[in-house]
């Protein structure tokens, strides 16, 4: 009998201890599955706002459908708000190295995705001394070749840009949409593709693909408008993973919100339209809060 | 006979650790993670209802306190409104500097305002309380917060 405690003893102590790890193990599992998921949402919202703010405030407002080729995004705007959003999601200041931080640490690669081209942002170092920040390429046309014929596609997919050679026209556009979505994506794939492998040392954590097609699986629109797309990867939780996430923001057509200025007490005001009582008299109307306040007028708190 | 007696307290203490604290400790790590992440959805639901309405009202608020309830963790949320503010420069003209101020009007929110849902975690379920109790079983734990951008 007593041998046979003794034999018994220690397996059980060892199969107790056993079970201990492995639950260890699934708590870890646990804790970064749910670290995660907090992830993946704070990078929908962030690039949420920023493709809002980014068409929001850089948009044209003499712009109707037939100027819809000149529409100008500024990318860096979308990162700001992009890092605003991220910034005070994990509770940090908004100051500017924290923004720096956040740019060059945290998002290998931003893209931007506008009518006729894409800016793809990376962390690129500036100088001698370890200085780093994000910097935008130039707009890279989405691409599409033929034998000698180079064409530059868009998204309106119905015409396109060609150069032979010798001379830049404007033509039909050479293939079916489906296939030209196929193109844009494949270009917008092969972008992020490139920037993510080069910025983290060829050990990505996963491969990143945008379909050309609407898929029910994944949810996923192609591109068909002015998109932003950010990977976000480095992130440490606290046992020891790492987790990384990608987020796609779509914008719609919004209507601009303007702000009226007038003049309340001697100091020079502005506040949305919507807002202002009908008894105080606008002086001027501007499309939107910059503007008015590079005109020198101060945000209205009391007409919220 | 003196040996015998340590013998059973130790294998007593053993046998309970073993066998009530270990396996209340594990259901409520299940527990636990269950309800964090359930907290996350409707964390997720309030700020997609906000953003897309641009109201929040007593209804919204009062389904999102029912669901906080109903978690087997206890947590108590703030919801905080920024409005983001763009002002004149002083120092530079015809520049800008842009903040975010809290406001405490709740009811509208306009276009570019910020919410901000902090979630904090002030107590655990019963089976994660006893472990902690008993042998001081504990976990990391850390509080949620998401922002939105209202659109």
């Amino acid at each position: 009998m007593k041998k046979f405690i003794i034999i018994i003893a220690p397996i059980t102590v060892v199969i107790w201890l056993g079970m201990n790890m492995l639950f260890l193990n699934y708590c870890r599992d646990q804790y970064n599955e749910i670290q995660k998921k907090r992830l993946d949402i704070v990078v929908n919202y962030a690039s949420d706002a920023a493709v809002d703010e980014l068409v929001i405030n850089t948009a044209d407002l003499d712009l109707d459908y037939a100027d819809f080729e000149r529409m100008a995004v500024e990318p860096s705007i979308a990162l700001d708000m992009f890092s605003t959003v991220f910034l005070k999601s994990y509770g940090m200041s908004m100051s500017r190295e924290n923004y720096i931080d956040v740019k060059t640490n945290y998002i290998p690669m931003f893209l931007v995705a506008s009518y006729d081209g894409y800016y793809v942002g990376e962390p690129t170092k500036i100088n001698t001394s370890g200085a780093h920040d994000a910097i935008f390429s130039i707009k890279q046309p989405y691409l599409y070749r033929d034998g000698s014929k180079t064409y530059a596609l868009n998204l309106g997919l119905t015409d396109a840009k060609l150069y032979d050679n010798d001379s830049l026209q404007k033509v039909e556009a050479p293939l079916s949409r489906e296939d030209q979505r196929e193109i844009i994506n494949s270009n917008v794939s092969d972008a992020i593709m490139n920037t993510v492998y080069k910025q983290t040392d060829e050990n990505m954590l996963a491969t990143l693909y945008v379909p050309s097609k609407m898929s029910t699986i994944a949810r996923t629109n192609p591109i068909d408008n002015v998109t932003v797309m950010a990977y976000v990867t480095g992130l440490n939780t606290g046992y020891g993973g790492v987790l990384d996430s990608f987020g796609i923001g779509g914008s719609r057509v919004t209507h601009e919100n303007f702000v009226g200025c007038y003049i309340k007490d001697g100091v020079k005001y502005y506040s949305y339209m919507s807002k202002i009582p009908s008894t105080v008299d606008v002086l001027v109307t501007y499309e939107n809060p910059i503007i008015a306040a590079e005109n020198g007028y101060y945000f209205d708190l009391d007409n919220l | 006979m003196r040996n015998a007696i340590i013998g059973t307290v130790i294998c007593f203490i053993l046998a309970v650790v073993c066998l009530v604290v270990t396996p209340m400790y594990y259901i409520g790590i299940i527990e636990w993670a269950r309800s964090e992440s359930e907290v996350l959805s409707d964390a997720r639901n309030l700020i997609d209802e906000v953003i897309d309405t641009r109201r929040l009202t007593e209804d919204m608020l009062a389904d999102f306190d029912l669901a906080l309830a109903a978690k087997s963790s206890y947590y108590r949320a703030t919801i905080t409104r920024e409005v983001k503010v763009i002002n004149p420069d002083p120092a530079n003209p015809g520049q800008t500097y842009t903040n975010y101020i809290v406001m405490d009007k709740m009811d509208e929110w306009t276009q570019g305002d910020l919410i901000i849902v902090d979630i904090e975690n002030i107590g655990t379920n019963i089976f994660r309380s006893m472990a902690r109790i008993m042998l001081g079983m504990n976990i990391m734990d850390s509080d949620i917060r998401l922002v939105g951008r209202v659109r």
